[in-house]
Formats: C-alpha cells, structure tokens, sequence
C-alpha cells in the first residue's frame, strides 16, 4: 500500500514536470511574452529601451553595421541595441521558431517570399514614418528611385510595413572568352528574346560524343524559389500570371504558362540543351562550363571576379511577342518590426531602422548592397559603376514575384509540374490543370490555417 | 525493543528506496523531457493548425482526414517509403546474411578482408552520400567505369524517377550490409558446435545442416535484424536528404516519409500536417515493435 503512494507521489512529480515543460507550448506566439520581454528591456526609470535587431548573415556588411550601430546609440544613449547575425541557412527558421515563442526580434530584415504570410500572420507592425525620419509613407516613397514600383514589395493596402535593405533582380552574365572561341560577341551579339537565346545558346553549346561539355545558357534549376524568378516574369511578360496576390486567383491552366513551361521543357528534352541533370547553373557559370547564367545580380560580381571569369551583364530577354516589359522577377530585403514589441520599443526600432538605410553609398561600396535612395542614385559612385545601371534599368520595369503566403509551397508545386513534364515526360496538357488545382488547394488551405 | 528494530528496519528500507529513486532520476527526467514530453507535444500538435508565427489552433483530426484523404503528396510518399522498405530489407538480410556465412568461414586474409568490408560503416550516412554523389555524376567516373556496357558517356543517376530510387536503396545498402553482417556473424558464434558436429555425424550435408539446425538457432538474430533494418528504413532520411535533387526528388520519387515531415515542417511551416505524419510514422513503427517483442517471445518457447 505504501508503496502504491510512493508511486502516486512519483507520478504527481512527473506530472508536474511535465505541465512545467509544457507551459512554454501554452505561450507559443503569446503576444504578451513579447511584450513582457520588451518591458523588461527599459530601465526603471523607463528611460532605456532595449531594441533586438536580428540580421541575416551577410559577412561584408557586419562591420558597417556594427560600427552604424554604436554610432546610432551614441546619438540615441536612450536605446541600447542587441545585434544579432544569423547564419542564412538557420535564419527563417530560427525568426519564426522565436516569432512563435514571442521572443522574436524587435526589428528583423526578412526577403520579399516571406512578406505574404508574415503579413497575413498580424506580426508585422506598419511603418512609423516620423520615427524613422520621414514626413509620411509617401515621402518614404518618393525618396527611393522607382519608388512606386520598389516600395510596393513591402505595401499593403496603400499602408508600407517596411524599409528596403537591399533591391536586387537577375540579370543576364556573359563568360566573354566561350564567346569568344565560338565567334560571338557579348557586346553585339547578346540577345534581347528568349527566342534569339535559344539561337545564341545553340551556337555556344559544346557536345563530346553524346554529353554535353559546355552549355551556352540553362535555367537554374536547383532550387524551386528559382522558379519563381525566373519562370514567373517569362509569363508576366506574356500577360499571364501564376497567383495574383491582390486576390490569389490562379492561373496556371493558361497559354501562358504553357508557352513558358514548353520552352522550359523543350530546352531540357527537344533542344537537348541543358536541364537538371547538369551542375547548376551558377556553379557552371563560375566553372566556366556555361557562357550564359540569369541567376546572379549584382552581388555576384566578387564571386566571378574570384573565379577569374571575363564577364559582362546584359539585361535579361523578352518574348518576341511580350506585352509587358518586365525583365526577371524583382526581390528585396526589408526591415520590418515586430508587432508583438512594446509601442516604444517599435518606436525605437523604426527610429533605428530610418537611420541604418540612411546610408545607402557605404552599404553599397562596402557590402554591395543596393538601396535606391534618389540621392545615391544620382550620385557619381552609383552611375559610374559598371553593373548598376543596367540592373536599376532592369528594376524600373519589373515586378516583384507575388507575396502570397506558402510562398515555398507554391514554388514546390511549380518545380514539381515542371520536372512531370521534363523528367517524367508527362503531358503538359495533363500537367497543367492539375497543378492549377494543386496550387489553389494550397493557397486556399494556407489562407483557412491563417483564419482568412 | 521489537518494534524499535521493525521501524529501524523500516527506515532503512525507505532509506534506500529514496536513494534507489534518487539514482533512477537523471534518467527519468532526461526521458520525460527529451522523450516523453515531445511526443506528447507532438501528438498534440498533430491536432492543430501550427504555421509558427501564430499560436497553435486545434482543429481535431482534420490533418489527418487532409492526409489521408486529400493529400497527394503524403500517398506517394507511403508508397516511396515501402518501396524504400522493401528494397533494404529482404535484399540486406540474404546479402548481409551470405556474407557472414562466408566469412564464418576460415580462409587466408579473412580479418583483412572483414576489416575492410566494414569500413563503409565508420563514415556518417551523410559522408557517404556526399562520397556517392560524386560518384554518381551523370559524367562521372561510375558512368565512364560502365561506358563499355552501357555505351553511354552520361547515365543520369540522380536526375530520373526510375534510376535514383535505386541508386538510393543501393547506396543505402552499400553501407548497412556490413553492420547486419556483423549482427549475423555475432548470431553464427553463439550457436554451439556441437550441434553442427551432431548434424555431421548424422549425415547430414553442409546445406542440410544450415537449413536444418544453424538457420532455426538463429531466429533470434534475424528477429533482431529484420526489426532493426525495417524500423531503420522507415524513419530514412538522412540519404535521401543529401543525394537527391531537392530533398525527396526527381518529382518526388524519393520523398520518403521522413522527408516529408522535414518538408511540411521546416520548409512549408506547416507543423500540424508534419506532426501528423510523425503521428502516422510513430504508430507503424509501434506495431513493427510489438511485432518483433511477440516473435521474440514465441521465440523463448521454440528453443
């Protein structure tokens, strides 16, 4: 009998242990923990405020933004930063692990694929415009080169949740020597069409008995966000649209995507030109195993450099029978504030965020990273450099891919229907449909998890 | 005095049954914080609707209704992994079996050659897929060892549905054979000889003697070997993760289980669907278990 009781005392503790762990689950995207962590950030005389800034990892910018960010507190002695960089590969995961914990950053830099569902998620607080430096979210606007267009990555219902870090957008890299041994000229003869590509390719194409030894151009057909970059603008330049995000209709059962995803398809299988068995695309490039590479921008110059690659950028083809005049997809990097943050600690961070993007030259010079402030724009650094302009051209016209939510989802149905077609060698006329049906259950299942 | 010794008796009892709870403790707590707690957790997360950046809705068995019956991907990927089940398992047991029976044997260099065989064991799973996915370049130097039968300068190993779940199973089975070699070879010195001097001695041949009198002594061993191998496979992960072309593909074909929990987890944010997978993985390795504890203890009666 007694040690029945011993055992009902052990059960009790493990029970207890156990309703310990789980207390934290209870908390999981509490919004009060947030707050509680933000309070506990000020001092008590409620002078200091704590502002956590998480970064992804990029290495030639954390210098600067260290050095900017003892400078921003020196001018600010009210509000002490926490700065942390986080490996890209752990990055994601790791912001919304804490999003969901409420111990997320209270100011973090997040890419436009992510946007869609931190909108939809209510954790992303609207742009403080006079915290950071600015009259109203129109002057923000108006002080970005292309504004309308670059700024739209981070609007929602006319209202902007962010300032950019970074724009980028692909454009088209020519190896100049491959050219060269095939009697080409990047400078003259580098095509403006997806059809005059195909020519061009051809001609640079190297085959040994039945491999092919150096490609003239392929599609990065790594990973599935690729499809979005590069897939998605071949078929807005047609007039078609995979997902509208104002309304998230689909549209992938259309003679659009099925123009597109034909000369996806023919390169890999009819042409014989390339396609996913290969290395890809970027590693071919620095290899010097492919003339032509469409997935780097202007972040990828040192990488060539380094290779010892003779190169030269173009902008990106059109169809011959395009009705818009977009280039590849555009993407940028914002920061964005926490919304489960304290109300002066969001004040803080966008006052914090306002001054690090006030300083667009030297994270250009420095980390490479581009921010379109019509002053730097028209400054001599930015129009003598050899790469930029033509990416800014290129940026002028192009759009981003659509923030939606289950960004990679969606991006993994595309990537699937495409290897159907190309390695399974199904029907696109079978293909298609389904994937449209796939593709809405997605975004429809997506949106219930989200309440919408 | 009777009773002050009874209850001196009764504190020492109690006194070492405190320390015998105290000892047992660490353990306790690492598995109920480390083992217990995430499985509950996990089962209760299989009953929500979890994206990470709100907090967990719970909506009942609809994941499991959705990937049952609604789900496309999570089919195919049960049809993957039996497909990845069979193929390193029947095949592992007679090849790791032969093996151990020839090197059971005694020959010139057998502790060299052992050695070496067991070698594709000390590397992670991962090293080794790494190793083979250079092996397996469609250009590479297992295509250019084949050009002579196969007539081809390029074999598109990992980039098609029919060729790279093989690949899969065969580099897994590279580098398993030689641990349920060791298993069996464990399983062959345990049997005493006498009863294969016995069989000898009734006439019986080398084969007869195997099939007969050594295969029966050693259901233990394969109990041991088949319950491992296929609870093995069906948590596979690791290899498909770093030898296939996007983590599961071409299109799938090797999207396993395992793989897609990490998918639905870790790339689509999608907890709740994970968790119910890991639910549904979780309950089929149950049963493989009870399976293999009632033929172990059938087995006690047999011998």
């Amino acid at each position: 009998m007694r040690e029945r009781k011993q055992l009902w005392v052990w059960v009790a503790l493990l029970a207890l242990l156990l309703a310990g762990c789980a207390a934290p689950a209870g908390d999981a995207g509490g919004i009060d923990s947030g707050q509680a962590s933000a309070e506990a950030g000020q001092s008590a005389d409620g002078e200091q405020i704590d502002v956590t800034l998480w970064m992804h990892e990029h290495p030639p910018r954390i210098a600067l933004d260290e050095q900017l960010i003892q400078q921003f507190m020196d001018e600010n002695p009210q509000i002490h930063v926490n700065y942390e960089v986080i490996p890209v590969s752990e990055y994601d995961l790791k912001l919304r692990t804490a999003m969901a914990a409420g111990s997320g950053p209270d100011l973090f830099n997040q890419w436009t694929a992510e946007i869609g569902q931190f909108y939809a998620s209510d954790i992303l607080a609207p742009l403080n415009a006079a915290a950071a430096g600015y009259a109203d979210d129109a002057a923000v606007v108006a002080n970005y080169d292309g504004g309308e267009s670059l700024m739209a990555g981070i609007m929602f219902d006319d209202r902007l949740y962010g300032l950019p870090t970074e724009f980028s957008i692909y454009a088209c890299y020519a190896n100049d020597d491959l050219w060269a041994e095939a009697g080409l000229d990047p400078a003259t003869d580098f095509p403006t069409t997806w059809e005059g590509l195909r020519d061009v390719a051809e001609q640079l194409t190297v085959h040994e008995d039945d491999t092919i030894v150096q490609r003239g151009f392929d599609f990065n057909w790594t990973w599935p966000g690729f499809m979005w970059l590069q897939f998605n603008p071949q078929v807005t330049q047609l007039g078609g649209y995979i997902v509208n995000d104002s309304d998230y209709s689909v549209a992938v059962d259309s003679p659009e995507v099925a123009q597109a995803m034909s000369y996806w398809t023919n390169w890999a299988t009819e042409w014989d030109l390339g396609g996913p068995q290969y290395l890809g695309s970027r590693d071919a490039f620095l290899a010097g195993e492919l003339a032509i590479e469409c997935s780097f921008g202007n972040w990828g110059v040192p990488q060539m450099e380094e290779a010892n690659i003779n190169w030269s950028v173009h902008k990106a083809p059109r169809w011959e029978a395009a009705v818009n005049d977009n280039y590849l997809d555009l993407y940028a990097y914002y920061f964005m504030v926490n919304a489960q943050s304290d109300p002066n600690v969001q004040e803080a961070a966008w006052k914090l965020a306002g001054y690090l993007t006030s300083f667009p030259e030297e994270y250009f010079t420095e980390a490479g990273l581009f921010q379109s402030q019509v002053d730097f724009v028209n400054s001599d650094t930015f129009k003598n450099d050899p790469v930029m302009p033509i990416f800014l051209e290129q940026m002028r016209t192009s759009q981003f891919s659509p923030r939606i939510v289950a960004w990679n989802e969606v991006a993994e149905a595309l990537a699937g229907a495409r290897d159907r077609v190309v390695i399974g060698g199904e029907d696109l006329a079978d293909v298609l449909p389904e994937t449209d049906v796939e593709i809405t259950r997605i975004l429809e299942r997506a949106l219930a998890d989200l309440g919408q | 005095m009777n009773q002050r010794l009874i209850f001196s008796g009764w504190r020492i009892k109690q006194k070492r049954q405190l320390w015998g709870y105290l000892f047992v403790m660490p353990a306790v707590l690492f598995f109920a914080v480390f083992m217990l707690y995430p499985m509950i957790n996990g089962i209760y997360l299989s009953l929500t609707t979890f994206t990470l950046l709100k907090p967990p809705t719970f909506i009942g068995l609809e994941n499991f209704v959705d990937i049952f019956f609604r789900d496309r991907l999570f089919r195919q990927s049960v049809g993957v992994t039996i497909s990845f089940v069979l193929g390193t398992t029947i095949p592992v047991w007679v090849l790791s079996l032969l093996i151990a029976l020839l090197f059971y044997q005694r020959f010139p260099g057998r502790e060299v050659l052992k050695s070496l065989f067991f070698m594709p064991l000390l590397p992670s799973l991962t090293v080794v897929s790494i190793v083979w996915l250079v092996l397996l370049n469609p250009s590479g130097l297992l295509t250019n060892l084949l050009f002579p039968l196969t007539g081809t300068r390029q074999i598109r190993w990992l980039s098609s549905i029919d060729l790279t779940p093989l690949m899969v199973i065969v580099v897994n089975n590279w580098t398993t054979i030689p641990f349920y070699m060791i298993i069996w070879l464990a399983g062959l010195s345990s049997i005493p000889p006498v009863f294969r001097e016995a069989a000898m001695v009734d006439g019986a041949s080398r084969l007869v003697s195997f099939w007969r009198v050594e295969l029966p002594l050693l259901r233990p061993t394969a109990v041991l070997v088949a319950a491992v191998s296929t609870i093995t496979a069906f948590q596979s992960f690791n290899i498909q993760y770093v030898l296939t072309p996007n983590h599961g593909g071409p299109v799938d074909s090797t999207t396993t289980l395992g793989i897609l929990i990490w998918k639905y987890g870790f790339q689509f944010y999608r907890m709740g669907t994970a968790a119910a997978v890991s639910v549904v993985l979780f309950v089929v390795i149950l049963l493989i278990t009870m399976l293999q504890i009632k033929l172990g203890r059938s087995e006690e009666y047999t011998i």
